[in-house]
């Protein structure tokens, strides 16, 4: 069998500069601390560059344009709208976050204070799982990326992108993956704007929108119901996924408080346009009859049968720098949250240049079990962000009471996310997927004010202002 | 039919997840000001 080695040069060249900047943004790492949270200064620049680098995933630029192709016009929207509307509503939040826990650096440092040992075990697990089922996507999606468009092998595209992402987040954390990032986002933003218009160009909107009139009239259709249940349960998704996410935590933590909550809104909004941008891909395919092997492939293969060879090339740029930069955001994401949760648990006056080596160790470890997870294929990109989706939503409504409402209470959350938790999938399986990720925000907001009504906390925000010390200097 | 249902409920979870959020900026969560001063010292001093 030949390998394609034009396309396999495009990766490893793109790799090696990104291993370079990682190398060059680590020099200046010397604590355990800037390996988690970089300098804990970002402004709104490298702010909105960190945050569109993990954002913009593979899953946006695959899985955006396949809820087109199912849901049509409603179906890119959607997904533009609220993964940008998840990260607005964060920013809402992130105020908030500096104000409390001015000095927090993960979301364990929330969610143990807040509401004790148990609620975070709990909570652990269940972002663990998370977090590997997000660099797996990111695998899953890059290796079939590689092995149908560009007729690289999956087993070779995997393993090639794992080892370049572990090579640059190992070196300085937090620092090198936010650094390479900014790159990325460029490189990705270039591509968006310049592919859907080259494609359109070359095709024309009119025999686009008569084909899609003719081959999937309901793709037109903005009152179909499973695209308006996909439109609105989806919401839950995106939302429950960035409040949940150690990710976000970490920006939020480290941008300046002053300019945290702008940094947010703008990304939000900047963020909705590169879905959107690239879902209208899959509006050729629908109008022009054309059918992927597998639908999350549908605009890679739109780019290259009416853009030519350079708009496909053009894709494989984005989409794997979107791959790999949401794929080291949440290696070190895990990585830091158990260095910096869990190893001083497990080892007392744990020394900061060992907890540093703690946390490279930690890198190579969560990049390599994210790996073996991704070599077999199990679920297309959109199911497994639905999957995961009923874990998102049952934490969502502890967390935002907790920050806000000190009458939260440790055991209503505990009820509230285990039983939402439950009820999501039992509804998941028996009734619908996105059903089960509605059930579970139902059941956890009830539980969590309700109970909470019933028998109130009086927690002292003091223990959020103790937990952890300032980075450099203090903060406020 | 029911696929509204579960649109509709989505539609009020996603209101009430909006008003939550923006609630202190709109000043439903009373006169205590989340960004200066901590729940607890609000609720001491009254």
């Amino acid at each position: 069998m030949s390998l394609p080695w034009i396309n396999i040069g495009i990766v490893l060249l793109l790799g090696a500069s990104f291993i370079g900047a990682g190398w060059y943004f680590s020099r200046r790492v010397a604590a355990a601390d800037e390996y988690i949270l970089g300098s804990g200064q970002l402004g709104v620049a490298f702010g909105m560059t960190s945050l569109l680098a993990f954002w913009i995933t593979g899953n946006t630029m695959l899985a955006a344009p396949e809820s087109a192709y199912s849901y049509g016009i409603i179906g890119a929207a959607g997904y533009g709208l609220t993964g940008g509307l998840a990260v607005v509503l964060f920013g809402l939040l992130s105020k908030r976050i500096h104000q409390v826990i001015p000095h927090g650096k993960t979301v364990g440092d929330y969610y143990r204070t807040r509401f004790g040992d148990t609620n975070y075990y709990i909570f652990f697990v269940l972002l663990v799982i998370y977090i590997l089922g997000m660099i797996v996507t990111q695998g899953i999606g890059g290796g079939v990326l590689l092995e149908q468009i560009f007729d690289i092998p999956y087993l070779v595209a995997v393993p090639l992108t794992f080892f370049i992402v572990i090579v640059y987040s190992y070196f300085g954390g937090f620092r090198s993956v936010a650094g390479v990032a900014y790159f990325q986002v460029l490189l990705i933003l270039v591509v968006a704007l310049v592919v859907p218009p080259l494609v359109y160009l070359n095709v024309g909107f009119e025999p686009t929108y008569e084909g899609m009139l003719q081959n999937a009239p309901t793709s037109l259709n903005l009152f179909e119901p499973a695209a308006l249940l996909f439109l609105f349960g989806f919401a839950f998704v995106g939302t429950g996924e960035v409040f949940m996410d150690n990710t976000f935590w970490q920006r939020a933590y480290a941008i300046r408080r002053d300019v945290v909550v702008k940094t947010f809104m703008l990304s939000g909004i900047g963020w909705g346009l590169v879905p959107l941008a690239v879902a209208s891909l899959a509006f050729v395919a629908l109008g022009f009859g054309d059918s992927p092997e597998q639908i999350n492939q549908v605009a890679p293969l739109v780019a290259q049968i009416y853009g030519g060879d350079i708009a496909g090339w053009l894709f494989l740029v984005a989409v794997w720098s979107a791959l790999c930069s949401t794929t080291a955001a949440s290696i070190n994401s895990l990585a830091t949250l158990v260095m910096n949760d869990i190893i001083p648990d497990i080892k007392e006056d744990v020394a900061d240049e060992e907890l540093l080596a703690y946390g490279k160790y930690l890198t190579i470890t969560v990049g390599v079990l994210g790996l073996l997870l991704s070599l077999p294929q199990i679920l297309t990109m959109l199911q497994m962000l639905i999957f995961l989706g009923v874990i998102n939503a049952a934490f969502l409504f502890p967390i935002i009471a907790g920050l806000w409402w000190e009458k939260a209470s440790p055991q209503a959350v505990l009820i509230a996310a285990t039983a939402a938790t439950v009820v999501g999938y039992a509804v998941y399986f028996t009734i619908g997927d996105l059903q089960g990720v509605i059930a579970s925000g139902w059941v956890s907001f009830i539980l969590t004010f309700g109970i909470s009504l019933l028998r109130p906390d009086d927690f002292e925000w003091q223990n959020l202002r103790d937990v952890g010390k300032p980075i450099g200097g203090d903060r406020e | 039919m029911v696929t509204m249902v579960w649109v509709y409920a989505a539609v009020v979870l996603l209101a009430v997840l909006a008003v939550l959020l923006a609630g202190p900026y709109l000043g439903l969560y009373g006169d205590r000001d989340p960004f200066t001063e901590s729940a607890n010292e609000d609720r001491k001093e009254t």
